[in-house]
């Protein structure tokens, strides 16, 4: 079965708020926090990606900020980080600018097990392994538009017999790093089968964008499925609490027009 | 897999059943026996009904003038008392009509129906008690709300909607999930911890419109006793309470028709005898139309409405023997063409009344009840359809045994089939593809047998022991799980059509104590157990159809909640004023609640990520009712704490519910300006729910998540709100009585939180606001109600 996380859990919300908005109104609430017992803390965050596509690893290092106020974006420097590939350290990272680390040149290959390890962050090492996932290569059927600004993409592919693969059908315009999250695409009870599913942009930005379907690890499927979803704090796969998850995604950038 | 010692252990537990079973049936007996062997005792039985339209009158209170002697009417209106041989006068008494008192030659044994009128008829449907009495102090219950549905009348309606269930809310213990809700905790209880039994079927989802309005249609309610406390032992399955609702029977003298037209809906009943003073039914219908009042200004299709039909009808065969068939249908309809959402409920119930003797009573009842929902969506060429829910099947014999004056004995069996289906999805996708799939259905059997004897130990102090022993059943067929600790499957066993694979039972003991420290005052206590094997998991406070519901199964263990309550009644001024305060403590244990970041909707797994937690409740509940006089009302006060705990939440301590709230207060008033006119008011406050916030935020990927570390951490900010009603008596017209009610609810237009949102800021980017939702400003409604 093809699960639409978003949509099958989202739908009956939304008919809840359509209800609720016909009868309801909305406006700015001063909420007194230094009322309650709950004691913000900093807790790490990790945002690791190994892009198999570019055969680079980014990751970007923090921690939480306040809920509410703005505060300074807490970004850590200083961190020695590596990547070990069957026992092997194949890439060590250097910091690009505060925070973010990236690594370049690996050689990646899929359905192999990956170990990421953070050291000395806040005093103790945080490990966490991943799998690399198959490349599946979409083909586009269809462009149209579904408003005045923006255009709907088909997009199909033909998902790989005797494996779970997870997939998050995105658009990148202009080389930015922010991706759709919408949408994420188990093949769960299609096992082997053709899938689809649309992914959506601005009209005018069809000619700088590129589609790209994620096939994702299991536990990046999963992790980014609950934080999505609930009032929770979900697990990574990092040994230690933390915010974020250790991903690796596997594409291949198609281009639109 | 089930080891040899785990089979062993439970056929030890059956065979120790059925011994309890068979102990129970000894004791009966024996009090039979004992009870025949008395000599020159005759017996005078029949039924206390009303003299305007003969429906039966539960619980009133028939007694010998003069004497401490007295039994009361049971759930159906029947009466048994047993005295020696001599003369008599009966009198028999229930809150809002005359005392009805009848001389009494007792030489053989004798039937005797009485018939009471309502007092203060000209006052309609205000109850004013011409005399006072002290019911709440002699009878032996307590955490107990009677509600009388003429009561609900004056009370400021909800968009011109009279609703049980927001005068429920109105009194102590009972407290709305939120605000305009229908849906109520008990005590700190949950929502599913709550039995809602429509002439004994369960409803499973006793909400319209999201949860806005009940499904109960006042014109076709006799009567609702809410149990917030111990249970009579007749009742189980349900942690926290049972709200007991009585239809009516149908007018057995004369026909008779009352309606309403209001704003949002209309309603009708129609009653009347089919054979005079032999049978007589009752057919109700209610429906709104706000759809069809839109639909001119409606651009596409939309279905937004919801209906419902009563009807009942009764048939006496003789003088021993009635039967009666009843049942409910309702439906919420609410849709656009992209996406839409439909659920109701289904009740049926077909009873036989039997009189095996003076003093044996037996009730004979097979009930059905269905609730069921289904969504569908077609957005972007890709379509996708849900339904879901559960029936249940129940077979029911409750005995009423009268074997001496101050004596009562109940005694029964029931065994209820549940059947859950969980989903049936059937999705179609942009490429024409059609695919359907069923998560599997799950069946139980539950079962229980009672006995309870109250006793009346001396004048001033009455005693209620009872036992029920419930036994629960797996059924397949089932494919049943075994979890890791990470909630992977670890292996898994099938079983076959029928077969019965996992069994839960326990017992459940019920005491109630009643010692009347003078004429108007009273010291009560009661205590007892309740398991319950059917459990709902919810995404939140709302009622939404969309609930999911699971039995206990291996991985799931049934609910045990225990509960000692003491209170101390006292009534002022010739009973003009009651007073009562009450102090409860709850105990939880396995309570089930998900995993963070579980998907409760569609998952054929969930109840490997349920787990087991702790939970208890207590508090002290104020209060005082005037009941006579022109200004009638009450105040009300609950002092509470609700807290769970579970080892995986907020570092294993205790937190609070969300349904803590510490302080609640609820005040009516009801003034009789003239003859013509009634005002009345209300206004409730409450501590706001315990909600969970984000003690930080973080940005992934370009977007910002919140970071929650403590659950239900932070509070809403406090409710509260007033309503204020009118009613004008219209001018009789021929047979008719008719009556206007103006009602505004939120009077001051206080924007009291619905939901708390974090959004970020337009203006300042990076800043987080937190944005409050709230619903129903100041909002007037007008209804016009007519009976002839």
């Amino acid at each position: 079965m093809q699960i639409k996380k978003s949509k099958n859990q989202i739908l009956p919300f939304i008919l809840t708020i359509v209800v609720t908005l016909l009868l309801s109104s909305c406006e700015k609430q001063d909420v007194d926090t230094s009322s309650s017992d709950v004691q913000p803390i900093k807790v790490p965050v990790i945002d690791a990606v190994l892009d198999m596509y570019k055969g680079t690893c980014e990751v970007k290092v923090g921690e939480t900020e306040n809920a509410i106020d703005k505060s300074p974006e807490s970004l850590i420097s200083g961190l020695v980080i590596t990547l070990k590939y069957d026992n092997k350290t194949t890439a060590i990272f250097k910091e690009v600018e505060k925070g973010v680390y990236l690594s370049e040149k690996i050689q990646t290959a899929s359905g192999k097990t990956y170990e990421l390890t953070i050291k000395k962050l806040k005093s103790q090492n945080y490990i966490a392994t991943a799998v690399s996932p198959e490349l599946v290569v979409p083909s586009i059927d269809n462009v149209k538009e579904s408003d005045k600004t923006k255009s709907q993409v088909l997009i199909s592919w033909q998902d790989p017999k005797g494996k779970e693969n997870y997939y998050w059908p995105s658009v990148r315009t202009n080389n930015s790093s922010k991706k759709e999250t919408l949408t994420l695409v188990s093949d769960s009870g299609n096992d082997g089968k053709s899938l689809s599913s649309f992914v959506y942009l601005e009209t005018k930005e069809i000619s700088n964008s590129k589609v790209e379907l994620l096939n994702i690890d299991a536990f990046t499927y999963k992790y980014k499925g609950q934080i999505l979803g609930s009032e929770s704090f979900p697990k990574s796969n990092f040994d230690k609490a933390v915010n974020g998850v250790f991903s690796i995604i596997n594409y291949q950038p198609l281009n639109i027009k | 897999m089930r080891s040899n010692q785990q089979k062993a252990d439970t056929l030890k537990n059956i065979n120790y059943n059925l011994l309890t079973l068979r102990t129970i049936w000894v004791v009966v007996l024996s009090t039979l026996m004992y009870s025949e062997s008395i000599a020159q005792k005759f017996t005078v039985s029949g039924y206390v009904n009303d003299a305007q339209n003969g429906e039966a009158i539960a619980f009133a209170n028939v007694g010998v003038a003069g004497k401490t002697l007295g039994t009361t009417t049971n759930a159906y209106g029947y009466f048994s008392l047993t005295l020696e041989k001599g003369t008599y006068v009966l009198k028999a008494s229930f809150l809002g009509y005359e005392t009805g008192a009848v001389d009494l030659v007792l030489n053989q044994n004798q039937n005797l129906n009485i018939k009471l009128s309502e007092t203060a008829k000209i006052l309609d449907e205000v109850v004013i008690k011409s005399k006072a009495d002290n019911e709440n102090i002699t009878k032996n219950e307590m955490g107990i709300v009677n509600l009388n549905v003429k009561d609900v009348s004056k009370i400021p309606v909800f968009l011109g909607e009279k609703d049980i269930f927001k005068v429920l809310q109105l009194t102590p213990g009972v407290k709305p999930t939120y605000s305009g809700g229908s849906g109520f905790y008990v005590r700190g209880g949950n929502l599913d911890q709550n039995l809602i039994l429509l002439d004994e079927a369960p409803v499973y989802n006793p909400s319209h419109l999201l949860g806005f309005f009940s499904v109960f249609n006042s014109d076709a309610l006799k009567d609702t006793k809410l149990y917030k406390g111990t249970a009579p032992a007749q009742f189980g399955g349900r942690a926290s309470s049972v709200l007991d609702i009585k239809m009516k029977e149908g007018n057995s003298q004369k026909y008779e028709a009352e309606g309403g037209i209001g704003l949002l809906s209309s309603r009708l009943s129609v009653q009347g005898p089919l054979v005079k003073d032999k049978s007589s039914f009752i057919i109700s219908g209610r429906r709104t139309y706000f759809d069809l009042l839109a639909k001119p200004f409606m651009t596409q299709d939309a279905s937004l409405y919801f209906y419902d039909l009563n009807l009942k009808t009764n048939y006496k065969i003789n003088q021993k023997n009635q039967v009666f068939l009843s049942g409910y249908l309702g439906q919420d309809n609410f849709g656009t063409e992209g996406a839409g959402l439909i659920w109701g409920n289904k009740t049926a119930t077909l009873r036989w009344t039997q009189l095996a003797s003076q003093k044996l009573f037996i009730n004979t009842t097979a009930i059905f009840s269905d609730f069921n929902y289904g969504i569908n969506s077609d957005f972007e060429r890709e379509k996708f359809g849900l339904t879901a829910g559960l029936r249940d099947f129940n077979l029911k014999q409750d005995f009423n045994y009268y074997p001496l004056p101050n004596h009562t004995i109940t005694f029964g069996w029931n065994t209820i089939y549940h059947s859950l289906s969980p989903g049936k999805t059937v999705s179609k996708d942009s490429s024409g593809i059609t695919s359907t799939s069923e998560f599997a259905a799950k069946a139980g059997l539950e079962s229980g047998i009672y006995f309870s004897h109250e006793v009346k130990l001396s004048p001033k102090v009455t005693l209620m022991a009872g036992l029920r022993y419930s036994m629960f059943n797996n059924i397949g067929p089932a494919d049943v799980f075994q979890y890791g600790k990470d909630q992977s499957i670890e292996a898994v066993r099938g079983y076959r059509n029928g077969e019965f694979y996992n069994t839960y039972m326990g017992a459940e003991p019920r005491l109630n104590f009643d010692w009347q420290l003078g004429k108007n005052s009273a010291l009560k206590a009661a205590a007892g157990r309740n398991i319950q094997y059917i459990h709902q998991i919810n995404n939140g406070a709302a009622s939404l159809p969309i609930d999911v519901y699971l039995i206990s199964s291996p991985a799931i263990k049934p609910l045990i909640s225990d509960q000692a309550s003491i209170g101390y009644f006292k009534n002022f001024s010739s009973n003009k004023y009651e007073l009562s305060t009450e102090l409860y403590y709850k105990n939880f244990t396995n309570l089930p609640d998900y995993r963070d970041g579980t998907q409760v909707f569609l998952n054929p797994n969930l109840d490997g990520s349920v787990i087991s937690t702790q939970g208890r409740a207590y508090g002290m509940e104020f209060f005082l009712k005037k009941n006579v006089g022109k200004l009638t009302g009450w105040a009300s006060y609950t002092l509470a704490k609700t807290e769970r705990q579970s080892p995986e939440v907020n570092q294993g301590g205790w937190y609070p519910a969300r349904q803590d709230r510490r302080h609640d207060i609820s005040l009516v008033g009801i003034y009789e300006l003239s003859p013509k006119y009634t005002l009345s008011a209300t206004w409730v406050y409450f501590t706001g729910d315990a909600v969970t916030f984000p003690t930080g935020k973080f940005t992934i990927n370009g977007e910002t998540f919140y970071h929650y570390s403590e659950r239900n951490g932070y509070r809403m900010p406090h409710y509260h709100r007033a309503d204020v009603g009118l009613t004008k008596k219209l001018k009789p017209r021929k047979r008719q009585e008719r009556d206007l009610n103006f009602s505004i609810y939120n009077l001051y237009n206080r924007k009291n939180a619905f939901l708390l949102n974090l959004r970020e800021s337009f203006q300042s980017p990076g800043n987080t606001q937190v944005v409050k939702t709230y619903l129903f400003g100041i909002l007037p409604s007008v209804t016009y109600n007519f009976k002839f």
